[in-house]
Order: structure tokens, then C-alpha cells, then sequence
């Protein structure tokens, strides 16, 4: 007999349940794995489009300070470049990315322009890449339908970046191997740090400084100098000094301190000194020599015998030969002709009275009180009775009162001196040419004097307001004689520029530099001898600077704002928030699309 | 009956044995990953954090073996802090301390110039924080499995230019 035993109801599908929900939960956990997995890939793919964002930014960042260091002078709206108003822009493909960089706030010809960069970097999504993209797209440049970019900012503040920040550049070695060499700074755009914009010892500053871009030993010699600025070498250069040279403040080396104050030295100099090309191809005139006629006039002041006095208001003597007093006077006629002011003050007149009672009672306004009552019983019987006592106004009295002006004046006598000086060369505004140049040079303008061959000054005078920018490609260059400067002392006036063929510069014979020099291949000698101490004033980037006798060196830190640049720096970076950067897309047709962001890109 | 019983409970037992250690497996390796992806999150959000700062930055005004603090662009000073003790890495500024970094086993700042040593892309060491154009920063967080320091860490390391070079 076959007994068949079937399950309980109630114990039916257990099996299949149970399959199910652990087919259920292990499916739940893959898919969360998955998730997690899949979140992670994005996080990865997006962080690695937000960091490839950057070098596209700083292409855009980049092109910005070369065009403006390009064109900055003339005009932005060039090379590809358009221009909205004050903003001017360019779009540019790196690949498949691309950035947008746009110039504002900036001012043609101002020096004090501190132009915005604005560099939104674009890059393709790598997950949109992947699934929209086909395998050409990475081929070409044009941007394919459907990709959306993921978009990032930033915002740079540009400044100039000035060629004279320091004293004494040079980018091998400095050599100041002589007896009283000292350098410091003065500041001939501030009074309170220079007189008449010309140096003044009372009011030098200390930052005198000197550098040197090499990373050699002894880079620098100080020998026994007296710096007053800092030393800078390139990584591991050194300086090397006497007993007494040092390096620091001055309240720090008059405080008898030798060698070099904490902190006034470093080792990272890092400078590129570019090639000075030539100012112009072509054009140039050749000047030609003649004599100038200069009158100048001084004043001679006598203050000994000849002082007189005079009364204002007659003629006061010429400014500078007198001094003026002022006393105050009074008088009760008004002072006729008086400057002023006049002061006024009246005075009531009185006199004493005995009257009596039989009379009135003074009338008001008559008298001053108190009025005093009396009697008067003995004597005659006419004078017995009550009597008034009281000031009886007889009238008023007023005075003025006014200053007076006492000048007393000097004799002064005015002397003109007439000098005539001849000159090989006279430049007046314009572009001037030389094979070779040798002589004196007189500048009355704005100039540019280009020599192509050898170039020897014997004497450099630049009269007040003029200008010389004096190029060279000589292989040598003498600056020589007692006035190789400009007269009016500015340093900013004066710049010469050493072409590549400029190797050697010497300034010599006692002569006085006030002026820049500009030339990256030139060894820069300055030989003072006797007991002269020379100055230079300015600033100076050479090859190597080797300084023999009594020189003081004079940085104008005037030239760190308004002299020459080499283009545009970053002075800020900052990133753009999200929401600043416009959302970008290819629309059907193959077109960029902007969309204002509203949120993340 | 005997040898079906035994065969039936060892066969069980096998199954067991695969079905824990599948599930002990695919755990810990669901825990990694977790602990993977908190890992980078943190590292990319404090990387993004620091090399914004850095970037933006206009110097470097101190730095020691466990700590950095920079002058921001808006004058602020920022301090980047890592505690040994803590194991974390925490920025300040004005007075508000976000946790970058918590897990930290090791973290190092290098300043450098912004010279580049000759014939490689090393930049020369700045011997003061006034030299320092470039920061090298390096960190190794770590995050643990059942208390056990498994395979689960990350290690980051950026070298960051501060962009500012005007004067």
C-alpha cells in the first residue's frame, strides 16, 4: 500500500520565500554597491574635468598678460580680440576645451591701470564624453552637438610689472671693491624723502637695495660697502664681505652693527632679463651739433646796512628780500586807508554834578547812575535845602583801534650770467640715428637716439622737462666727463638701453650718472677715483657690476612706480564662484550656447 | 539513516561555511568601498580647499611641521592645523575652524622657491617663509575595518604655486 504523505498547507512555498528575499537582499546590497560604485566613478570623472579646468583657465590668464603686454600701449581691440564697450574678449579652443578670457578696468595709457582678467575655462564633461560622443570627436576642434562643458572661473588683477624694483640688478655678479661705497635710496616723487625731487643725505631712505639672479658662491663682494637696502642672490648664492661692510638699515649700521641684519638678505632672486630690441627700423634723423645759449639768473641780498622801514600800505619789496611785522596802533579819527580790520570801542564822557533839589531831577539818559541825595541844614539860607550828586553825561568819545604793517626790505640785486656751451649733439622731440656717437649731447625734447656702433658720451645734459631714451648696440660704452646727467637731477628722464652687442658700460672720470641703464650682456664698471665721491642716481640691470673708488649709489624708488615695465603680472588670483560662470552647451546645430548658471557648473 | 544524516549535516555545513564567508567577504569589501569613497571625498574637498587658498593667497606668513598659516587676499589669516593627537587636519579663518581632514596619520608642508632646480621640475627650498612661492603638502589618511587598519587609505600629495607675484 503506498501511503502518500503530502505537506501541510501552511508549510507550502516556504522554500521559494526564502529564496526570494534573500535573492531580494543580496540584489538590494549588489544594487547599493553598485550605487556606491557608480557615485564614486562620477565623483572621480568630475573632480579630474574640475582640475583640467585649470590649465585651460591659466591659458586664458595668460593670453590676457601677454596681450596686454603686446598691446597695451596702443590698442586691445586687435588680433583676433573684439571689443564691447570697455571690455574686450577672445574665445579660444584648446582641443575640445575651451576658455573665454575677457580685459576690463583697463585705461589706455594710464599708468596706474590695473586691468581684470576674467578667464572661464571649459571642459568637456568625461561622462558626457563617453556616452555622446563618438570616436571622431576627440579628432577635431569643433564642438560636437550635445556635449555640455562643466565651466570654471577665475578673476586676476593685473599689475606692471616694473623693470627698476631694486637698486643695483645684476645677473651674474656685483663686485664693490673700493673704499667708501655705499648705497641707499631717496624718493624724488616724495618731499618728505627728497628736496626738489633731487636726493637729499638728510632724507635718504634705506632701500638701497642690490641683487644678483645667479645661484653662485660669492655672488656677491661687498668688500667693506655700506649697504643700506638688501642683498638678494639666486638659490644658494652667497655674499661675501670685509670687516666692515655690512648689510641692513640704516639704524641698524649706525648703531655700529658690521655684516648682514636678519632678514635684509635672501636667496630666491628669480628674473628673466629680456633682449632690448631696436626702437625703430628706419627714420630716425641724424642730429647734428650747434651751440645753446643758457641764461641764468642769481640774486644777491644786501641785508646788512640798507634795512628801512616802511609803513603799509606803500609798495612791500620783491618776495625773499624782506620780512613784514605787524603792530596794532588806536586813534579817534578812523585810520583812512588802513588794511584792516579796524576795531571800534566808544567811550562815554562824564562829569560830576552838585545840583539842587529845587531843580528837576536829571532826565533820564542825561546821567549815569546812582544819583545821590543830600541835605544841607547850616550856612546861608540860599544854599540850605536838599542837593542831587550824580555823573552828568557831557558826550562820547570812539576809538579805533587798527593794525599796521611795518615792511622792513633788504636791498637785493639781481646778476644774469649768460653761458653759451657748444654741443656735438642737440635732440629735440623725435627719433634720432647714429652709426656711432662720440661727444656731448644736449636734449631739449622728448628723444630717442638709436646708436648701432660704438657709443661714447662725453657729456649728457638734459634740460629740465626733456626726456632721453639713448639705445645702443655698440659693443662698448663710455659714459664719461663731469656731467653725464640730466640737470634737473630726475633719474626717470634718462634711460639707456644696451642692445645684445652691449658687453662692456664705463663710467668714468669722475663723472655723475643720473639715469637709468637697462643692458642684460653688459659688464658695468664704475672707476671714481680721487677723492671725489661720485654719485649715481637711479637705478641699474646689468651683467655684472664692478665697482672701483668712492662711488654712492642712489636708488630713486620713484622708478619702482613710473619707470619702464616688461609686461603684466598676476598681483591677485581669486576663483569665480560657481553661479559667475555662464553654463555651456552645443546646440543641435553645433553652436555654443551660454546659459546664465544658477548653481554649479 | 546514519550515513544520510551525516551527509545531510556536513553538506549543510559546507554551505554554511561558503554562505558566511561570502557574506564576511562581500561586507568588509562593502565597508572598503564605503570607507574608499568617504576617503576621496574628504581628500578632494580639502585638496579643492587648500589649493584654492594657496592659489589665492598673497604669502606664506608661518609654517612649521604641523601647521601652515597664510595671509589671504583679504587680509584674513588662514591656518591650516594638523593634530597628531586628533589625527586631523582643520582650517581657520576668522575665528570660524572647519575639519578637513580626520583620520590623518601623517601630514608634512615643504616651502619652496619659485626657482626651478636646473634639469628638473623640483623647485630650490625656501629657507624663510618669505621665500616660499611654492607649498608641498603630502597626507596620508587611513580609515579602519572592525577597528583594523586594512587596505583602506588614501595618500595625496599637490604642489601648489601661490599666484600672486606683484609687489
Amino acid at each position: 500500500m503506498k501511503i502518500s504523505i503530502l505537506p501541510r498547507r501552511g508549510e507550502q512555498g516556504h522554500v521559494l520565500l526564502l529564496a526570494i528575499i534573500i535573492t531580494g537582499l543580496i540584489g538590494f546590497i549588489l544594487v547599493t554597491y553598485l550605487t556606491l560604485v557608480q557615485s564614486q566613478n562620477a565623483s572621480v570623472m568630475r573632480s579630474q574635468a574640475w582640475n583640467s579646468a585649470i590649465p585651460i583657465i591659466e591659458a586664458g590668464v595668460e593670453e590676457g598678460l601677454a596681450h596686454l603686454t603686446a598691446h597695451g600701449s596702443t590698442n586691445l581691440a586687435c588680433d583676433g580680440w573684439t571689443q564691447v564697450d570697455n571690455t574686450y574678449q577672445m574665445t579660444r579652443f584648446i582641443g575640445e576645451n575651451f576658455y573665454v578670457v575677457t580685459i576690463t578696468n583697463f585705461v589706455q595709457g594710464s599708468s596706474n591701470s590695473a586691468p581684470i582678467i576674467d578667464s572661464k575655462g571649459y571642459v568637456i564633461m568625461p561622462l558626457v564624453l563617453t556616452s555622446a560622443a563618438g570616436p571622431l570627436l576627440a579628432a577635431v576642434n569643433a564642438p560636437a552637438a550635445g556635449v555640455t562643458y562643466l565651466g570654471r572661473g577665475v578673476r586676476v588683477t593685473a599689475a606692471r610689472d616694473v623693470l627698476f624694483v631694486k637698486g643695483m640688478v645684476a645677473k651674474d655678479a656685483i663686485d664693490l671693491n673700493g673704499n667708501g661705497v655705499s648705497t641707499d635710496s631717496f624718493d624724488s616723487s616724495n618731499p618728505a624723502y627728497s628736496t626738489g625731487g633731487l636726493y637729499d643725505p638728510a632724507k635718504a631712505k634705506d632701500s638701497g637695495d642690490i641683487a644678483v639672479n645667479a645661484s653662485i658662491v660669492n655672488s656677491i663682494n661687498l668688500g667693506n660697502a655700506d649697504i643700506h637696502g638688501h642683498a638678494s642672490t639666486g638659490p644658494n648664492g652667497t655674499i661675501s664681505m670685509g670687516p666692515s661692510g655690512g648689510v641692513g638699515s640704516y639704524a641698524w649700521r649706525a648703531a655700529g652693527n658690521d655684516g648682514i641684519q636678519p632678514g635684509w638678505s635672501a636667496s630666491d632672486m628669480n628674473v628673466t632679463f629680456p633682449d632690448v630690441s631696436a626702437p625703430f627700423n628706419g627714420g630716425g634723423f641724424t642730429p647734428s651739433g650747434g651751440s645753446v645759449t643758457n641764461a641764468v639768473s642769481t640774486y644777491t641780498t644786501n641785508s646788512s646796512s640798507s634795512a628801512s622801514t616802511i609803513v603799509y600800505p606803500a609798495n612791500p619789496p620783491a618776495p625773499g628780500a624782506g620780512y613784514v611785522t605787524t603792530n596794532s596802533a588806536s586813534s579817534t579819527t578812523y585810520p583812512s586807508g588802513s588794511p584792516g580790520p579796524v576795531s571800534s570801542a566808544i567811550t562815554t564822557n562824564t562829569t560830576w554834578v552838585n545840583v539842587k533839589a529845587d531843580n528837576n531831577y536829571p532826565a533820564a539818559g542825561t546821567y549815569i547812575p546812582p544819583v545821590t541825595t543830600y541835605q544841607v541844614t547850616s550856612g546861608p539860607q540860599s544854599g540850605r535845602g536838599t542837593y542831587y550828586t550824580y555823573q552828568l553825561i557831557t558826550g562820547t568819545t570812539t576809538t579805533y583801534t587798527y593794525p599796521i604793517f611795518t615792511i622792513v626790505s633788504t636791498a637785493v640785486t639781481t646778476n644774469t650770467a649768460t653761458t653759451v656751451a657748444s654741443y656735438d649733439y642737440i635732440l629735440d622731440d623725435g627719433n634720432y640715428q647714429l652709426s656711432s656717437l662720440s661727444g656731448t649731447v644736449y636734449v631739449r625734447g622728448h628723444a630717442v637716439l638709436y646708436v648701432t656702433g660704438s657709443t661714447s658720451v662725453g657729456g649728457l645734459t638734459i634740460k629740465p622737462g626733456a626726456h632721453l631714451d639713448l639705445y645702443s648696440n655698440g659693443s662698448s660704452v663710455g659714459l664719461a666727463g663731469n656731467n653725464t646727467a640730466n640737470s634737473d637731477g630726475f633719474a626717470a628722464n634718462f634711460g639707456f638701453w644696451g642692445m645684445p652687442n652691449v658687453t662692456s658700460i664705463t663710467l668714468s672720470g669722475n663723472a655723475g650718472f643720473t639715469g637709468t641703464i637697462y643692458a642684460p650682456n653688459a659688464n658695468f664698471t664704475m672707476n671714481g677715483g680721487g677723492n671725489n665721491t661720485t654719485d649715481f642716481i637711479g637705478a641699474s640691470i646689468t651683467k655684472s657690476v664692478t665697482m672701483h673708488g668712492h662711488f654712492n649709489f642712489h636708488y630713486d624708488e620713484a622708478l619702482g612706480r613710473v619707470a619702464a615695465t616688461r609686461g603684466w603680472v598676476v598681483n591677485s588670483w581669486n576663483e569665480l564662484e560657481p553661479k559667475n560662470i555662464p553654463k555651456a552647451t552645443v546646440d543641435a546645430y553645433g553652436h555654443l550656447v551660454f546659459t546664465s548658471a544658477t548653481g554649479n557648473n | 539513516m546514519l550515513i544520510e544524516a551525516m551527509m545531510s549535516i556536513g553538506l549543510t555545513g559546507l554551505i554554511m561555511i561558503a554562505l558566511v564567508s561570502i557574506s564576511v567577504f562581500s561586507g568588509r569589501s562593502f565597508v572598503a568601498m564605503a570607507n574608499y569613497v568617504e576617503l576621496d571625498d574628504n581628500n578632494r574637498i580639502a585638496i579643492d580647499t587648500m589649493t584654492r587658498d594657496l592659489r589665492e593667497c598673497n604669502r606664506v606668513l608661518s609654517s612649521s611641521t604641523t601647521s601652515l598659516q597664510l595671509e589671504d587676499f583679504d587680509g584674513f589669516t588662514i591656518t591650516f592645523t594638523f593634530s597628531p593627537t586628533l589625527k586631523t587636519l582643520t582650517r581657520t579663518k576668522a575665528g570660524s575652524t572647519t575639519t578637513l581632514l580626520t583620520g590623518c596619520q601623517s601630514l608634512a608642508f615643504t616651502l619652496g622657491q619659485r626657482n626651478t632646480i636646473a634639469g628638473t621640475f623640483d623647485q630650490f627650498p625656501a629657507a624663510t617663509v618669505a621665500e616660499a612661492k611654492v607649498v608641498d603638502v603630502s597626507w596620508r589618511c587611513v580609515r579602519t575595518i572592525l577597528g583594523v587598519t586594512a587596505n583602506t587609505e588614501a595618500v595625496q600629495t599637490a604642489k601648489i604655486v601661490i599666484r600672486k607675484q606683484g609687489t
